[in-house]
């Protein structure tokens, strides 16, 4: 055996552990003929001497007893607190994880419902989509021969405020239409000249508020639909829906949107810049 | 008659999951004393052994379960969670206590140790011993380890590879360098040893 090959098991050899005994017989031979590694032997075996003085030393030390105490109340705790765990999923639990589950459902249908019975902001500010009610946006969307004419007013009042909006090319449309005996094209003619109308009307570059309600009309009833029709009315009206009015253009007028409701009453308001 | 048999740990840890508090007491005395010197011979620290002891239980009780007795023994299993606690623990409060700190226990067991022989062969043993315990608190975690495994708890090495989740010839070699490490730091330094030659050469003389 060489000094390489005692190095690998001097620690077996030191600390007595099993190995073969005509390894440890070389290992011994070796030890008695190199003296570097009969003193490495020594130092390992001197070694292994004070680490088992250590272990003898320490082999009576314990935890302390109020461990196993805590331990043991933990245990107690844990096997109640498993048991009352296991016992919970009773009926009762069970009717009242079912009450909660219904509650959240409805929760959740109705805000649907809420949030689809709210106009869309976009759909708001664009003219050719919906905003208050189905037939409203079926006319805008599709301008029949009677979307612009203005309803009778039942309410003087509203009448006073409401001016008709029937612009020059659309009443020449009307005229049009009402002479039944001119020819297909020209109807079609005068049609795509009433889209150019109203969407010039609805152009892009006007800003508006929300619809306004008139009177104490329910929100509900915007639902019912009905006609959108422009109008023109003195710029103190502003004042009486809350709106700020500057007093150095009080004598001019300012253009509004007017939904009438199929009564023919006047719904609601929107201003229009 | 049929001769009375221990339960072994397996069994003990089946009936403490089944609810049983006796077998946690039993498994715990019997298994209790080799978890807090491993801990207390990493650490040099009784509290945070004492901890460490208790947290091993903790997780046995509330984690019995997972344990699986085809990777290892149950006492493997809880000396590894012993190690990792530990660690953990040490790195994050990253520092060690000295090991003069002394209990009632300590005081026991250097009472057993000076009825061998004279005070002062008594008082030279005992200076070895702490010089040993100091010198093995320095190595480095992953030698500490080996050595407080397989020398101070006289673990094989195949125990020791189960509770480091690593090889044998891992144990084998760390704890090899461990162990030339220790000689190393036990050796006294040459002036000290050349004064003593001295000295007994005088005395001699």
């Amino acid at each position: 055996m060489n000094c390489q090959n005692f190095e690998i098991i001097v620690n077996e050899l030191a600390r007595r552990q099993m190995m073969q005994a005509d390894v440890r017989e070389q290992a011994l031979t070796h030890t008695s003929e190199c003296e570097a590694c009969a003193l490495r032997l020594a130092d390992e075996r001197a070694l292994t001497q004070q680490l088992c003085a250590v272990t003898i030393q320490m082999s009576e030390m314990e935890a302390p007893a109020r461990i196993e105490t805590e331990l043991l109340a933990a245990f107690r705790k844990n096997q109640f607190t498993s048991q009352s765990s296991r016992r919970r999923p009773t009926a009762v639990s069970d009717w009242r994880y079912w009450v909660t589950a219904a509650a959240a459902v409805m929760l959740i249908v109705i805000g649907i419902a809420a949030m689809r019975s709210r106009p869309s902001p976009v759909a708001a500010e664009n003219p050719y989509v919906p905003t208050i009610g189905p037939k409203v946006a079926g006319n805008l969307a599709k301008p029949s021969d009677t979307v612009d004419e203005p309803k009778p007013i039942s309410s003087p009042e509203q009448g006073n405020r409401l001016a008709s909006h029937k612009p020059r090319r659309h009443a020449n449309a009307s005229i049009s239409q009402s002479n039944s005996a001119e020819s297909g094209s020209r109807r079609e003619a005068s049609l795509a000249d009433r889209d150019a109308t109203v969407a010039a009307n609805y152009g892009g570059n006007e800003i508006a508020t929300d619809f306004l309600p008139v009177g104490y009309t329910s929100p509900m009833n915007l639902q019912d639909g009905g006609q959108v029709m422009r109008v023109e009315l003195p710029r103190s009206t502003l004042a009486s829906f809350g709106l700020p009015v500057n007093m150095d253009r009080v004598n001019e007028r300012v253009k509004a949107d007017v939904l009438v409701g199929p009564d023919g009453q006047a719904r609601a308001i929107r201003f229009v810049q | 008659m049929k001769p009375h048999t221990d339960p072994s740990d397996s069994e003990l840890l089946q009936a403490m999951l089944a609810g049983e508090e006796r077998a946690l007491a039993a498994l715990y005395r019997r298994r209790q004393g080799g978890i807090y010197r491993f801990a207390l011979q990493m650490c040099g620290s009784q509290a945070l052994a004492e901890d460490v002891t208790q947290e091993v239980f903790m997780v046995l009780i509330r984690d019995g379960h997972t344990f699986d007795p085809t990777r290892g023994s149950l006492n493997a299993f809880l000396v590894g969670v012993a190690r990792n606690l530990l660690l953990r623990r040490l790195q994050r409060e990253r520092f060690y206590v000295p090991i003069e700190e002394t209990s009632d226990n300590d005081a026991g067991t250097h009472e057993s140790l000076l009825t061998n022989g004279g005070p002062l062969e008594d008082l030279s043993r005992l200076e070895t011993i702490n010089s040993v315990r100091t010198a093995v608190l320095a190595l480095p975690e992953r030698y500490r380890e080996v050595v407080v495994l397989c020398d101070l708890q006289e673990m094989s090495y195949v125990e020791a590879a189960e509770v480091l989740s690593c090889a044998v010839g891992t144990v084998r070699s760390r704890l090899h360098r461990a162990r030339a490490l220790l000689i190393e730091r036990l050796r006294p330094a040459p002036e000290e040893q050349a004064s003593t030659t001295a000295n007994s050469a005088r005395c001699f003389a």
